[in-house]
Parts: C-alpha cells; sequence; structure tokens
C-alpha cells in the first residue's frame, strides 16, 4: 500500500523530502469534484474542462494492464494520492537548512552552483532571469512560444488546441487518462517554421514553472524546417513527496523538422513513474527520445515514434540503471505509416543488486508500406547474483520491401576484465564502475555534455558499495 | 433464416466440447481402462470445463487469429486406429515403441508416467486437456539399454477427414546415456481433407541420453494442427528438435525445453514454408534450471502470398543456472506485399553468470542476389525458388543421419517446385 504519509521511509542516499505547504490544494483522492477544482483553480475554458471529465471517465473505466505489465501496479492506491498542489511562491528554507549529505551529492555531481538551491527546494523558482535572460530574449524575437500547459491552453488556443490529445489520446492506456484528466505544469512549445535553436531549451529556465507535477502535461509543436532541443529533468536526486508519477508528452515534428528530447530522471524509491511519450513525424522529419532513467520503485516509459511522413525517422537512445527494489520498465514503439520510413533503437540496461530492468519494444511495419527500415539493438548488463532482467521485443512486418533487425544480448562484466584493471592497481569497485561507464559510454555521449558529464557521475555513485 | 442462426442450430444437434455428456459418453465407451487413466481423463476434463472464458488480450495468444483454431468446427473424433502408424520393424533391441492402446491393454504401467509430466503450458491448454481426456492413441517410445540406434523410427501421424479431430497423447522416455533417432511424420488425408490433429507429447531423457527427433508435416492446406511438446533433459543429456512445416491451414505449435540437469543440452530448429493464408503460430520456451547448459534455437519462415507466421519465443533462466549459454533467432523472409511475419523473442534471466542473446529480423530477399542469379540465366521464379531453399535449409541441416537430412531436403525442395 502506498501512502503519502510514509514517504519520509525508504530513502537511499540523497533522496530527501521537505514538508510543504501548498497554497492550492486539491485534497485526497480521485473524483468529479477534484477535476472541476483544478480546472476552478487554472481558470479554464469550458472545453478543457470537458476533455478533463471525459478522461476521467475513461480512466475509471480502463482495467489495470496486468495482463501484460507487473502486478505492483495492482500496489497504487489511487485513493491516498493528492492530484493537485500548487506551491506557494515563496521559499520556504534557506541553504543552511539543507542537509550536509545532499550538498555533497550535489558536489559529487557537479551540480552547477545556481541549480543547487533550486533543486534543494530552497527557492521556489530557478533563478532563471540573470542565467537566461539574454536567451529568452533571442526566443521571443524568433517567435518561439514556451509556457506552460494552463497558460499555452488558455492563451494560445489556435496553436496548441489542434494538437492537444492527438498524438497521444486520452485512451491510449489508463495512465495517460489520468494525467488527461488531472494534468498540470508542463511546458507547451511552439518553433516556428525554419527557426533552428542552437541552445537547448530547459523545463527550469521557464519562470513560475512547475517543473516537477505530478501530471506534467508536455507538448512541442515544431513547424516547417525548425529545430529544437529539450531537456527535462537532472541528475541531481529528486526531492519527492508524491508516490505516483504520469506525465503525457506529446511532439509533433512537422514535414523537414527535428525535434530532440532529452530526459533524465532519477527518482527516489518509492516512485511510481508512468509516463506516456509519444512524437508524431511527418514527411522528412525526425524526431529523437533521448532516455536516462534511474531510480523510482517502477518505471513504465515507451517514448514512440508513429513515422506518418514519407521519409521521416524516428530514433530512441535510453539507459536505465535498477538498483535495489527497482524496476526500470522502458523500451519504445515504432509505428511505420509511410513509405522509406527509418528507425533506431538502441537501449542499454544496467541492473544492481536485486534490480530488475526490461525492455519492451514494439516496432510495427504495414504491407502496404516500401523501404521501411528498422534497426533495435537492446543489450543489458547484469552485476550482482541477484540482479534480473527481461526483454519482450514485439515485431510486426508485412510486405516485401521492408527489413527490420533487432538483436539482444544480455552479459555481466568478465572475471577477467576485472582482474585485468585489478592488476593495474584499480580496486574491484573502481573497476567494475569503469566497465559500466564503458557499456553505456556510446549512449551518455549523446547526451549534451553538461548531462554526460555528470551522469557518468551519477553511475558511478550507484556503483558504490554493489561489489565486493 | 440467417446463416449464422442455422449453423447455430446445427452445432446444438452435433458433437460439442461444450456439453458435459461429451465426455460421459465417451468415458462410458472406456470403462474397461485402469482407474488411475480414468481418474487422469475426469481431472482434465474437468480442468478444461472449468477454464476461463479467453480473454479478449491474452499474451500467449499475441497476434494469433485464435478463431482459426476454435473447436466449434469440430464434429468428431478420428478413428485411433487410422490416425498413427508406426512403421513396422522399428522395434530394436533395447529400443521399444508401441501404441498408446495397445500398452493399455498389456501394460499400462509404462504409461503411468503420462500423467505426470504436464504439457508445455504456453497458451493452448484448452487443446493440451481435451488430448490428456480424449487421446485414444499415442505413441510410447523407450530406451532402457546403451544402445546407439543408427536407423531412425519412424511414426506417421494421419490427418483425420474434415470434421473430425485426432488426439494423440505420446511419450519419450529414454534412460541414461542411450541414443536414439525419431521421424514423425505428419500426412495428410487426401480422399477428404480438413481434419484437426492435436499432438501432446512429453520427454524425458535421463542422465547423458540423446534423442534426435524429425518432425516432417505435410498435412492439407485445409487442416489445423496443434502441436505440443514438453521436453525435459537430465543432466549432460542432449535433445535435438528438427522441424520442417510445409503443409496445414493453421499450425499451433508450443514447444518447451526445460534443461533440468547440469551440462544438458537443448537443439531447436524449425522451418516453414508458407503460401496462400497458411498461419504458422510458433511459441517456445527454454528453461534453464541448471547450471552449465547450452540452448540454441533456429527458427526460420518463408513466406508467399498472404500466409503469416508468429514466433515468441522466450528464453528463461534461474537464478540457479549459472554460466548458461543460450541463443535464439528467428529469421523471416517475405516474399509479397500481404505476406506477414510477427516476431516476439523474449529473455527472462535471473542469474547473472550467463551469455544469452536473441535476434530477430525480417526481410525480402537481396535485389542484388536476385540479380546475380538472373544474370546466371536462371528466371525470377527459379532464383527466389533457390534463395528460399537455401534458407530454410538452416535449420535443417542440423540432422546428423545423413539420409534422413537429404530426405527432409528433398522434401522441402519439392514442396518449393510445386
Amino acid at each position: 500500500m502506498i501512502n503519502p504519509s510514509q514517504v519520509a521511509v525508504d530513502r537511499d542516499k540523497g533522496n530527501f523530502h521537505y514538508d510543504t505547504d501548498y497554497s492550492f490544494d486539491a485534497g485526497v483522492g480521485l473524483s468529479e469534484e477534484v477535476v472541476r477544482y483544478i480546472s476552478e483553480v487554472k481558470n479554464e475554458e469550458p472545453w478543457v474542462l470537458d476533455f478533463r471529465l471525459k478522461a476521467l471517465d475513461t480512466f475509471l473505466k480502463k482495467p489495470m494492464p496486468t495482463h501484460w505489465a507487473t502486478d505492483d501496479l495492482k500496489n497504487i492506491n489511487f485513493d491516498v494520492i493528492r492530484y493537485y498542489l500548487a506551491k506557494g511562491q515563496k521559499p520556504s528554507r534557506t541553504w543552511e537548512e539543507v542537509p550536509d549529505d545532499i550538498k555533497k551529492t550535489f558536489e559529487r555531481l557537479g551540480i552547477p552552483e545556481q541549480e543547487r538551491k533550486f533543486l534543494a527546494g530552497v527557492e521556489a523558482q530557478f533563478d532563471s532571469e540573470a542565467a537566461y535572460s539574454r536567451m529568452k530574449e533571442d526566443l521571443e524575437k524568433e517567435g518561439v512560444i514556451f509556457v506552460g500547459s494552463t497558460e499555452g491552453l488558455k492563451e494560445y488556443p489556435e496553436i496548441f488546441r489542434k494538437w492537444f490529445g492527438k498524438v497521444i489520446p486520452t485512451s491510449d492506456n489508463k495512465f495517460s487518462a489520468l494525467n488527461s484528466a488531472v494534468f498540470s505544469g508542463g511546458s507547451f512549445i511552439y518553433i516556428p517554421p525554419g527557426v533552428k535553436l542552437a541552445q537547448p531549451l530547459q523545463a527550469y529556465f521557464r519562470i513560475n514553472a512547475e517543473n516537477f507535477g505530478q501530471f506534467e502535461r508536455t507538448l512541442i509543436i515544431a513547424d516547417e524546417g525548425s529545430e529544437v532541443m529539450y531537456m527535462e529533468g537532472c541528475t541531481a536526486p529528486k526531492f519527492e513527496t508524491s508516490t505516483l508519477h504520469s506525465a503525457v508528452v506529446e511532439l509533433v515534428a512537422l514535414k523537414g523538422a527535428k525535434i530532440q528530447y532529452i530526459t533524465v530522471q532519477n527518482w527516489s524509491n518509492n516512485v511510481f513513474n508512468l509516463v506516456t511519450k509519444r512524437a508524431l513525424a511527418e514527411e522528412e522529419a525526425e524526431v529523437r527520445w533521448i532516455d536516462c532513467n534511474i531510480g523510482s520503485r517502477l518505471t513504465m516509459k515507451y517514448p514512440g515514434v508513429i513515422l506518418r511522413g514519407r521519409k521521416a525517422r524516428g530514433e530512441v537512445i535510453s539507459i536505465a540503471l535498477a538498483n535495489d527494489g527497482q524496476h526500470q520498465d522502458t523500451g519504445a514503439k515504432m509505428v511505420h505509416a509511410a513509405d522509406e520510413t527509418t528507425s533506431n533503437v538502441v537501449s542499454k540496461s544496467i541492473s544492481i543488486g536485486k534490480g530488475r530492468s526490461s525492455y519492451r519494444g514494439l516496432v510495427q511495419m504495414p504491407g502496404h508500406l516500401k523501404g521501411c527500415k528498422n534497426n533495435t539493438e537492446c543489450d543489458a548488463l547484469l552485476i550482482n547474483n541477484n540482479s534480473q532482467t527481461d526483454t519482450y521485443p514485439a515485431i510486426t512486418v508485412q510486405g516485401d520491401d521492408n527489413s527490420v533487425q533487432h538483436e539482444a544480448s544480455v552479459s555481466k562484466v568478465s572475471a577477467e576484465q576485472i582482474f585485468y584493471m585489478q592488476q593495474r592497481g584499480l580496486s574491484e569497485a573502481e573497476a567494475m564502475s569503469l566497465c559500466v561507464n564503458g557499456f553505456v559510454n556510446d549512449l551518455i555521449r549523446e547526451f549534451p555534455m553538461e548531462y554526460s558529464v555528470e551522469l557518468k557521475r551519477l553511475i558511478e555513485l550507484e556503483m558504490e558499495g554493489s561489489v565486493g | 433464416m440467417s446463416q449464422e442462426t442455422l449453423s447455430i442450430i446445427s452445432s446444438m444437434d452435433s458433437y460439442s466440447f461444450k456439453q458435459p455428456e461429451t465426455f460421459t459418453h465417451f468415458a462410458e465407451s472406456r470403462s474397461w481402462e485402469p482407474g488411475w487413466l480414468a481418474d487422469y481423463r475426469k481431472e482434465c476434463w474437468d480442468s478444461f470445463a472449468s477454464l476461463p472464458e479467453r480473454l479478449l488480450k491474452d499474451e500467449t495468444w499475441r497476434f494469433s487469429p485464435r478463431a482459426r483454431f476454435g473447436l466449434n468446427k469440430i464434429n468428431g473424433l478420428a478413428d485411433p486406429k487410422e490416425s498413427l502408424i508406426i512403421e513396422e520393424n522399428s522395434s530394436k533391441d533395447g529400443v521399444s515403441i508401441d501404441l498408446f492402446d495397445r500398452l493399455i491393454l498389456d501394460q499400462p504401467h509404462c504409461l503411468s508416467l503420462l500423467p505426470k509430466i504436464a504439457g508445455p503450458d504456453l497458451g493452448a491448454n484448452d487443446y493440451s486437456l481435451l488430448t490428456g481426456a480424449f487421446a485414444e492413441t499415442g505413441y510410447l517410445l523407450r530406451a532402457n539399454r546403451s544402445v546407439h540406434s543408427g536407423q531412425p523410427i519412424i511414426v506417421k501421424h494421419i490427418e483425420p477427414e474434415a470434421g473430425k479431430i485426432a488426439f494423440h497423447h505420446s511419450l519419450i522416455e529414454l534412460e541414461a546415456n542411450t541414443e536414439v533417432t525419431l521421424v514423425e511424420k505428419f500426412i495428410a488425408n487426401e480422399t477428404n481433407p480438413g481434419g484437426t490433429i492435436s499432438s501432446l507429447l512429453k520427454v524425458r531423457l535421463g542422465d547423458g541420453a540423446r534423442l534426435h527427433r524429425i518432425v516432417l508435416q505435410q498435412c492439407s492446406k485445409s487442416a489445423t494442427l496443434v502441436q505440443l511438446e514438453n521436453f525435459i533433459i537430465g543432466k549432460d543429456g542432449y535433445l535435438s528438435s528438427t522441424n520442417l512445416h510445409l503443409g496445414c491451414g493453421q499450425t499451433r505449435v508450443e514447444s518447451k525445453g526445460v534443461l533440468n540437469g547440469p551440462g544438458s543440452h537443448f537443439e531447436y530448429g524449425s522451418a516453414h514454408s508458407g503460401d496462400s493464408n497458411q498461419l504458422f503460430d510458433q511459441r517456445t520456451i527454454q528453461v534453464h534450471e541448471a547450471p552449465n547448459c547450452t540452448s540454441n534455437l533456429l527458427c526460420k519462415n518463408v513466406l508467399r502470398n498472404e500466409a503469416k507466421s508468429i514466433f515468441s519465443g522466450l528464453i528463461k533462466v534461474r537464478k540457479e543456472a549459472q554460466h548458461t549459454d543460450a541463443y535464439q533467432t528467428n529469421r523471416n523472409l517475405l516474399l509479397s506485399s500481404e505476406a506477414k511475419a510477427d516476431s516476439l523473442p523474449g529473455l527472462e534471466i535471473l542469474a547473472n553468470e550467463v551469455k544469452c542473446s536473441h535476434g530477430a529480423t525480417t526481410s525480402r530477399i537481396d535485389p542484388q542476389e536476385l540479380f546475380y542469379l538472373q544474370s546466371r540465366g536462371m528466371s525470377l521464379k527459379d532464383a527466389e525458388k533457390l534463395i528460399a531453399l537455401g534458407f530454410l535449409s538452416g535449420p535443417l541441416n542440423s540432422v546428423s543421419h545423413e539420409p534422413t537430412r537429404e530426405w527432409i531436403l528433398n522434401s522441402l525442395a519439392d514442396s518449393l517446385e510445386s
């Protein structure tokens, strides 16, 4: 049974939370009143409320997907979860109050000074003005819209309403329905035609962002020929009070557009992280999901791309690390719906201690298409005797002009490798850590520079105490 | 009256596995059987009757048009005497093969292992339980001395006439250090094709025992085959199962290989050549229970016209099974725009000292290869056939008995010619 009042227990090093006062609170449990309350607080248009209510109905009707997913889902108690919380704007504590071990974790991960205070909850919002004001100005000049979900639907309905809930319909799965009913926070982004952003957009330089909302809703529309890179999350341990996170992320890449969506998440051990992410790629568009999942009790996340236009390209690159008591159930979906579309999936997972990592994949190519290609590689590394890994791909191919290749392997760090490094003077743990970093190295290079450095350190941190 | 209501009325009058009388009549007719067998049949029937309604989303039937394996088209049991034949002079020193129905009369104790080994349990439990309840025939193959029989033993499963179902419940028990080669042929019914065969095979290999099994299936294009097998391999045992499926409208194969003793090996190869709207639904599982075992699976499909294949395989490595070396490969060649291949290769690994991998590919024939052969004067059709033959012969090459290998490769070549 999950109960938010018990979240203070069962914490790993570096995971922490504070009691926070909320200016708006929808109470516990889910009902029509809660949904109406959320909509009212946000002062939404009637069509948004209708959308939410319909979604609630769908959520209540849909069964848990335990015919294929883990039974652990049954442990979610929807009646004790708070579905809407809005933080007050005043900082509620000082840097001095932040525990030493957390400061140490920030230090070791090399989190920039400016971001530390925000991550520790010392500042209610990231002090973005100073660091990014120049960039914001530039963005506005280019015509880029970068707002929260509430603002996006209210102020720019002509842009966002068309695609909102279209890539991932409410009824896609139980958790997308839940998100559609109670969503708050997240980012709505529109990139005008031909605009190529040199700098990545980050969730936390938007002012007043409810960045780490439980039920984030993100919609990114890249108009013809534009390019954008979006980053969310961070390698620092998340201070989370809630046990259920269910985000919906929709990407729309119109003709010739390129979207890269980078996620790095490090949840605390009691969190169910059930996310639906999908992109729509029009003609010659390219969508890349780059995903790193660390922590959480159960993560279920299968970023997908619907390749709808000719020569569209989809890619999923993912790293998952499962430690004691964690189940990383991640994967990718590639739905080919036009000629000459290509997709690539590279997934690497590491299971440490009693951790379990799973890969679930889906590739579909109907017979009327020509020249579609998919390549999938899944590699799993098992560190300890109790670690577990599974691979469940599903590949459907029809027609005589499409090709698919899938390969998966499971291995462990060989005794020879460890021995070699030990005789060069490394300790066993250092040797193991080096091997693991080598295993994911080619994927880590896909992340932006500062993330890749942090990621390497984080993996070292996670590996500590797992060997010897 | 609409077509549909007519068919409902007629099905109510006829043979149906939905009515309890079907089993009580059957049990009465076999009241002379030993008590333990009657109990086992009853148990199977009761389990069948209490099976839950088919789930709409059943992972073990994912992608499968399950209705094509429906029991409602069946209107009676096939004559057991005509549905399974052992070729004469098959028995040799130390190796004995006999029919289920003959053994029940003379030596019923030989069959007492049947209820103790379960079916593969990969989805078609309805067929598995019905076979337990209704099987009147099957074969029992035993080897009890250190014999190495070179000549294969041949068993023929004959497709029953349209509407009839044949239940074959068979057992292979090899004692330590024996070696046997078995060929199973599934033969078409020429006069009235369209029957169903449900074959449930249970195999137990003792320490160091070796079984080479070859299956050639040439049933008619309207037949249905449900082939369920559970192989339990003991210490240092070796089991190879090589399958070539050419016929049947729809085939459901469930194979489970359990590596029960250390040092054992499981080799599984299957080749399917599909045409018109044939369906090959294959589910496999390699269960590594003991350390130092190896297993290798290769499944290849060539599909023309509207043929469809489903391959779902799982490598399951238990915690104790360190030093496992397991592979699984599925390769599909699609020769038409309607042909369809589903691939569900899976891994579930709980031990860490392992080498496991799987691969799945689906593609057309490389146009360069076709061009090369055409430039040598071959027609496009012949070039395709030649490549398909080479492609499908991969899993068949592991047959170690040379005459048998040649025979099965020739059968494949002949079927591609026609």
